[in-house]
């Protein structure tokens, strides 16, 4: 058998593998050793397993993701979320439909200080779900908003997926955050805006709050105030060259557990609880980026890489990002996202560089390709998430019904984004490092 | 004429261990409805399996106290690096090392726990489909393979760990020796096999009930 077909059988095993219920940095490991024992020999597959473990573990580059992942779970801890969508609820509360523009401005705000879509989601959903029970909101609409507003979390520096993106295609992280601000402002103003038409057409959807006075409306901004410290310490930081990702993620986390601490609201068994949770999500990514490295050697080693790249110089350059959108939709909905980056990346890297396109532009454009597959079922952690805090009494249906109206103007923000690569490429272009 | 048994574990009492939250049913011996009139002995019911249980987490639960305490030293020392570079111009020599190499015990301390706690994502639409037996014999196939990478992981970077400390590799900057968190890679591989061997006798149990 010829290297080529190794390599893409190899891919068909680990895809057999996923669908086995292989937990999936197992079955990218296992299918990487399998197929580099196949196509080399088993002594240097055994060898391959035991750096590609020592060499992640040990890589100064990856410490970028325990550092904001520990920063997310410290101003979970801290209750920074709550706050976000109380202030957003007092300015925006009175319209039409807007508990749903203060869930995804609470989102945004709440998605700054950490990567992970979940953590948004609870944390801004732990308020917005009561709160719109309470109104009598539809809960199509309502859960829809909450579970696309919270993939917000994934888009919003600091990103998980945008720091992965630039370890594996060695881009500067901190241009990647920042290439992803102006994305994610754009993308929650759609939101907020497809919330505020729908309830406008159907009003019942979404009755208006009550009112309040311009003196409680000045006077709840001071609760932005921590999120602001934090976002303007971190990605000002970042931004300005004075920290590293990784000096940025430590103190960021630094930063929510002062704020945790002087508002009281950080016991030592929720810093313990975010500590651990910090590490346990680290280990599963770690292990997630472990298998990935030993597929991907096993990939290289066949020369799967170059047979796309030669296949993709037979397509128009928008027929292939046509194609990257269509795989990242459907491999959205039946993978993680994580170890979809993990996957397609290193295939698909050099392909945009032949292309000519910009690696920042398009590793935005997959990380917001992949908030689609945070909403989209059977495999969506947001869709579960929603549905956990609404309670039984809220069918599956009615929250895919939600999220197909709020997939509208996520998917008009892709188009927007593939139309107007400065959206992303903007900002980055001011840094000089 | 004899009513149409009763399935046993149907008339145990029902716990949940915290071994991944399932159900455990004591009661020792327990009627096989897959196999009329033999009896088998449940793996899971069994005291050794219990005290084996506990004892797997307990490790698992100090390997990942070293690594928590890893991690928090990982925060400080990168505290003290930015407060000492850009405060007082004196940066920690060779903080990038030091955080690398505290990175490797914080997260290979917290490989067994994070797998104890059911943190490793898999794909679950198909799997959760099928029916119990088809789910414990898919868990019984994860198991086994998970349990060959982790065997070669934990044998090879040992290896590694020796090969490491017999060419005297150290860290560019510092020359921190770089076998020691090679080998606690390797023994921190040693509990995340017992837990995917319990995992193991814990789905080849399901399956047989």
């Amino acid at each position: 058998m010829d290297p080529m077909t190794t390599g893409i059988g190899g891919t068909i095993m680990l895809l057999i593998l996923f669908f086995l219920g292989v937990p999936i940095g197992f079955a990218m490991g296992i299918a990487g050793f399998v197929g580099f024992a196949y196509v080399v020999n088993l002594t240097a597959a055994m060898h391959l397993v035991a750096s590609d473990f020592f060499d992640v573990f040990n890589s100064y580059s990856l410490s970028v993701l325990p550092m904001f992942i520990l920063m997310g779970c410290m101003a979970f801890s801290a209750g920074i979320g709550r706050k976000a969508f109380d202030v957003a609820y007092i300015l925006m509360g009175r319209l039409r439909g807007g508990l749903i523009v203060a869930t995804a401005a609470g989102c945004c705000i709440f998605g700054a200080l950490t990567g992970s879509s979940a953590a948004t989601c609870v944390a801004i959903g732990k308020s917005a779900v009561p709160e719109m029970k309470k109104r009598k909101y539809d809960p199509a609409v309502s859960l829809g908003s909450l579970a696309c507003s919270g993939a917000l979390g994934f888009m919003i520096p600091p990103s998980i997926p945008l720091a992965i993106y630039g370890i594996l295609t060695e881009q500067s992280i901190g241009k990647m955050f920042i290439a992803g601000v102006l994305p994610a402002i754009l993308i929650t103003g759609l939101f907020m805006l497809t919330g505020l038409v729908a309830c406008w057409i159907r009003p019942e959807w979404g009755p208006s709050g009550d009112a309040t006075s311009l003196k409680q409306k000045l006077k709840s901004l001071v609760g932005l105030l921590d999120a602001l410290i934090m976002f303007l310490l971190v990605m000002g930081g970042l931004f300005a060259g004075f920290f590293s990702p990784t000096m940025a993620g430590a103190i960021g986390a630094a930063g929510a557990i002062v704020i945790g601490l002087v508002r009281r609201e950080l016991t030592w068994q929720k810093f313990l609880e975010g500590l651990k949770d910090s590490l346990r999500l680290s280990c599963m990514i770690y292990i997630l980026i472990v298998g990935a490295m030993i597929f991907g050697h096993f990939i290289t080693v066949t020369g799967v890489s170059q047979g796309l790249v030669d296949f993709a110089g037979s397509l128009s350059p928008l027929g292939m990002i046509t194609l990257i959108c269509i795989i990242f939709y459907i491999g959205g909905a039946l993978l993680d996202e994580t170890p979809l980056l993990l996957i397609l990346v290193p295939l698909l890297y050099p392909l945009i560089l032949k292309s000519g396109y910009d690696p920042i532009w398009f590793g935005v454009l997959i990380t917001a390709l992949c908030m689609v597959g945070i909403v989209a079922p059977p495999v969506a952690t947001n869709f579960f998430v929603v549905k956990g805090l609404a309670g039984p009494e809220v069918s599956l249906i009615t929250i895919i019904r939600g999220i197909l109206i709020f997939l509208i103007p996520l998917t008009l923000g892709v188009i927007l984004l593939i139309a107007f690569p400065v959206i992303s490429t903007f900002l980055p272009s001011f840094m000089t490092y | 004429m004899g009513k149409a048994p009763l399935p046993w574990a149907l008339s145990l009492p029902v716990v949940r261990n915290n071994f991944h939250n399932r159900p455990v049913f004591y009661g020792g011996l327990v009627g096989d409805q897959g196999l009329p009139g033999k009896t088998v002995m449940n793996i899971t019911d069994a005291a050794w399996f219990g005290k084996t249980i506990k004892s797997v987490a307990t490790i698992s639960r100090w390997f990942e106290r070293v690594g928590l305490v890893a991690m928090a030293a990982m925060g400080m020392a990168t505290i003290i690096d930015v407060i000492g570079s850009k405060f007082f111009n004196r940066p920690l020599p060779g903080s990038t090392e030091i955080t690398a190499v505290i990175q490797v015990v914080a997260i290979a301390g917290g490989l067994a726990f994070s797998k104890l706690d059911g943190r490793h994502i898999r794909v679950e639409f198909l799997f959760d489909s099928l029916p119990e037996r088809g789910r414990a014999a898919l868990d019984v196939f994860s198991a086994i393979l998970g349990l060959g990478l982790f065997a070669v992981a934990g044998w090879m970077t040992y290896v590694l760990g020796q090969n490491l400390y017999n060419s005297g590799t150290g860290t560019f900057l510092l020359g921190i020796p770089l076998y020691p968190f090679a080998i606690w890679i390797a023994i921190c591989c040693v509990p995340m096999c017992f837990v995917i061997i319990l995992d193991l006798f814990s789905a080849i149990d399901r399956m047989l009930r």
